[in-house]
């Protein structure tokens, strides 16, 4: 009979909670999350990246203005403050970068927290405590079905999390929305710019490791590395545009943010953008090995 | 693409953007390996040191002017991006609340669970 009572009551709270915390499952917010945070991780990567190809275009050209004629100091200043202007610049771009990765990994937390759980356990505890007053008091137990208690207690916490997470993206979402945006920018820019000097850099050591020893006198001395060399830096070219696609396709994630803050599936949208993160980390990895 | 990109800049960043296009095209033709082996080769022949260093700044003064362009793009978006370190920073202060409001929740159930454990011992003890 109590169960006949409780039933009811538990359906009409789950509905309740449900839609007070919005359509969306935490499990959706955490992958939402997640992505926000591998995302602003790709980016620093990409920074890095940026980084490091500058300095390597700069060394490269200054060795080869060395190769042919004595230079200046002025001459190296110049590029050396050029890199340590982008140094600068990256620097400023990581700070902001570390509050997006902040932001995003206090949604993961938030949607992956364990409250809902512990709360599950805590109620069962004051349960447990009140039914050992009640057999001592009365010898009976003062809460039957102790089960139906804690899964009420667990449905509310789940919702409330819910609910805050959603009222936490409404309110931020015109702010993720123009920082997702402006980031499209930076990725196109950094894209272009990594892809612009790699090219740069190749051109320099393909003149260095291959076309100067071949065009020397004397025989090369080992043919076989001249070869794997040869073959690895035509072949960078290759990277440096899977390079600029992968970063270039991360720029989908202000649609998807929209998707879902507007409440329209995008589960589907962010494992994509979840894998094109992936994608753009193992294409860095892979520019990583060649230096 | 950039096109894409272009619209969404301000009107100085457009213009950079147009020029830095314009820049990177022209540099397949002057930074070239076949332009520098060609200046290289004729300072082999003819020693004209300053033949050489003219062409050597210039290539630099290209390779920064186009570094130039890059950065003040990069810029102008850092800049852009710093004005929304504020309401990011509320972001992660309203979340932190929510977390430590839940666990305040938990936290009262706990304390409860304890005092009704201690009720029901000093029960036991009085009958």
């Amino acid at each position: 009979m109590k169960t006949k009572i409780y039933f009811p009551v538990i359906v009409a709270v789950a509905m309740m909670t449900t839609f007070l915390g919005g359509c969306r499952s935490t499990d959706e917010y955490k992958k939402l999350a997640q992505a926000g945070t591998n995302y602003s991780n790709a980016l620093n990567q990409l920074l890095d990246i940026a980084v490091e190809t500058r300095i390597n275009e700069s060394s490269e050209e200054l060795l080869l203005q060395d190769r042919t004629i004595n230079r200046t100091f002025d001459n190296y200043k110049k590029f050396s403050d050029s890199d340590s202007n982008l140094i600068n610049l990256v620097n400023l771009l990581k700070k902001h970068n570390s509050l997006l990765s902040k932001y995003f990994q206090m949604l993961q937390d938030l949607a992956g927290s364990n409250a809902p759980e512990r709360t599950q356990t805590a109620i069962g505890g004051v349960i447990n405590n009140l039914n050992t007053v009640g057999q001592t008091l009365r010898t009976s137990n003062l809460i039957e079905n102790k089960e139906v208690f804690q899964g009420i207690g667990k449905l509310i916490v789940s919702s409330q999390i819910r609910g805050a997470l959603k009222e936490e993206l409404e309110k931020r979402n015109q702010t993720i929305m123009l920082e997702l945006k402006t980031q499209q920018e930076l990725l196109n820019i950094l894209s272009t710019q990594i892809k612009s000097e790699l090219k740069g850099i190749q051109d320099r050591q393909e003149l260095r490791l291959v076309i100067e020893p071949l065009l020397k006198p004397t025989a090369i001395a080992s043919e076989d590395v001249w070869i794997t060399t040869r073959r690895e830096l035509l072949t960078q070219e290759l990277t440096a545009a899977e390079l600029e696609t992968a970063s270039q396709a991360l720029g989908d994630f202000q649609s998807i943010f929209q998707d879902f803050v507007e409440g329209r599936s995008s589960s589907a949208r962010i494992d994509s953008l979840l894998t094109d993160i992936e994608n753009l980390l193992s294409v860095i990895e892979k520019l990583k090995t060649k230096e | 693409m950039t096109s894409i990109i272009i619209s969404g800049l301000g009107d100085i960043d457009k213009i950079r953007q147009q020029l830095l296009t314009a820049l990177r095209e022209t540099e397949n033709k002057l930074d070239s390996n076949e332009i520098l082996m060609k200046f290289t080769d004729e300072f082999a022949d003819d020693k004209d040191e300053a033949k050489m260093n003219r062409y050597f700044d210039d290539r630099t003064e290209f390779i920064l002017a186009k570094r130039k362009l890059q950065d003040a793009l990069i810029m102008s978006i850092a800049e852009r991006l710093e004005k929304l370190n504020k309401d990011l920073e509320l972001g992660i202060k309203n979340l932190n609340q929510e977390l430590r409001n839940l666990s305040n929740t938990i936290a009262i159930l706990e304390a409860v669970e304890r005092v009704i454990g201690i009720i029901s011992r000093i029960v036991l003890l009085a009958r």
